[in-house]
């Protein structure tokens, strides 16, 4: 990601509209919590963005800050990145301070399409169920065309390594990489061995179209997960289950076909070679689990609002339901023991392992 | 919105964006209008009453003027 200008410059010009959040935000915009990975956020302004002006002309200008990106939405007038921060909910916390500093809503806004983006790739198998964890657990499901999903760079003129397709997942193009951030590395004596920067030089997943707060916090949730399994993180155990217990869940579901198909494109896609073949196997895909959500829907609208509420789970609930508890079990378990980690560092019982940190 | 068009027929229109029916934000539970008691009992009256707060300015008189004479005799046998 590329952004010319310092996080403090936007805190600076944020601080009259929201100086509350913006102390917070100052105080915690490198801290790591939970052993998570950090957050960047990019805004697609898929109107003419006229409420970003004032803000981006204060940080240097359109021509420095947003066109320095030749990556946006197909559709969208301005892709603004945001600078990185450690935590998900700093990251929502930068998002509320420019909604108050614009005086304009950007979660739950159809004209607005957060893409949260994720340290390192994940492998395409893992990209995948991070896609449907993201899709079915959200607070507001898409019924998606293909082309919500163009960038700029789905398709070059002369074929790229760079050329991404229409999917969900996105890959990075090789930008600039923040890898200041703690990382919580595999368990020394029951305790994080904690590094002062991520273990990996570049990388990122990102999904495109989040638009809640919720969506961030679970896209920081499974990605992390993934991340650590992949990378040999404090989380492996929870990651590893995480895995399994998603894939259990679309079988169930008889939807255990559906992480095979190409939900993101690297220039190391050998099956994926003709963009557009990737593109209709991954929009047949996700249109099978748009169809199969909906009905889910509509049965739980049919049952009524408070069928979930009262009734106790002894049976098939439904894709959303099983989502909605699978995602909520791994958080509760997640701050469970980082809770304990920290009691514990409290009382003397955890010491400092950390190799720089 | 995305339309769909068949021949013959209207378009049918198909939301972007369904919410999440587990996640809707549900009503919040209609309350039972508050009952208004039939008999208000009287306000029983704790304040000092009249008789007493008259004593109390004339004892603050008093201790003032004494006060003062004291202050006085000080004065000038300095």
């Amino acid at each position: 990601m590329s952004y010319r200008y310092q996080l403090e410059d936007l805190l600076y010009l944020l601080y009259p509209a929201a100086p509350a959040i913006v102390d917070a935000i100052s105080t915690n915009r490198r801290r790591v919590e939970h052993g998570l990975l950090s957050v960047g956020l990019k805004i697609h302004c898929l109107n003419d963005g006229a409420q970003f002006n004032e803000i981006v002309s204060e940080l240097g200008g359109a021509q420095n800050i947003l066109e320095v990106n030749r990556y946006k939405n197909q559709y969208a007038s301005l892709c603004w990145v945001l600078p990185p921060v450690g935590n998900a909910r700093t990251a929502i916390q930068l998002l509320e301070a420019i909604e108050l500093a614009t005086k304009s809503n950007i979660f739950n806004n159809d004209d607005i399409q957060i893409q949260v983006c994720s340290p390192n790739r994940l492998a395409p198998r893992y990209a995948a169920l991070l896609a449907i964890a993201f899709y079915l657990g959200s607070d507001v499901l898409r019924l998606y065309t293909l082309g919500d999903f163009a960038t700029t760079f789905s398709k070059f003129h002369h074929a790229s390594k760079y050329d991404r397709g229409k999917r969900l997942v996105l890959y990075d193009a090789v930008g600039d990489f923040d890898k200041g951030f703690h990382w919580w590395g595999l368990p020394f004596h029951g305790r994080p061995f904690v590094l002062t920067q991520l273990p990996f030089d570049n990388g990122r997943t990102d999904i495109l179209t989040a638009k809640s707060k919720l969506d961030i916090q679970n896209i920081n949730l499974v990605a992390s997960l993934f991340c650590h399994l992949e990378e040999d993180g404090f989380w492996f155990q929870f990651g590893m289950q995480f895995e399994k217990d998603i894939r259990s869940l679309l079988k169930r579901h008889q939807l255990e076909h559906i992480p095979g198909a190409p939900w993101v494109r690297s220039e190391h896609s050998p099956k994926d070679a003709l963009v557009e073949h990737g593109d209709d196997a991954f929009m047949l895909a996700m249109q099978e689990l748009m169809s199969y959500t909906l009905e889910d829907v509509i049965r739980v609208n049919r049952l009524g609002k408070h069928y979930f509420s009262e009734k106790t789970p002894d049976g098939p609930m439904g894709i959303l339901w099983d989502m909605k508890t699978l995602l909520q079990k791994y958080r509760a378990k997640i701050l469970e023991k980082s809770n304990l980690l920290q009691r514990g560092k409290k009382d003397g019982e955890v010491h400092d392992t950390g190799a720089s940190a | 919105m995305t339309r769909a068009h068949q021949p013959n027929s209207n378009p049918i229109q198909i939301p972007q964006t369904v919410p999440n029916p587990l996640y809707t934000p549900q009503p919040a539970p209609e309350r039972a209008p508050e009952r208004v008691p039939e008999k208000v009992p009287a306000k029983v009256d704790h304040s000092p009453g009249e008789t007493r707060g008259f004593f109390y300015l004339i004892f603050c008189a008093c201790s003032c003027i004494v006060a003062r004479r004291r202050t006085n005799k000080k004065e000038r046998r300095s």
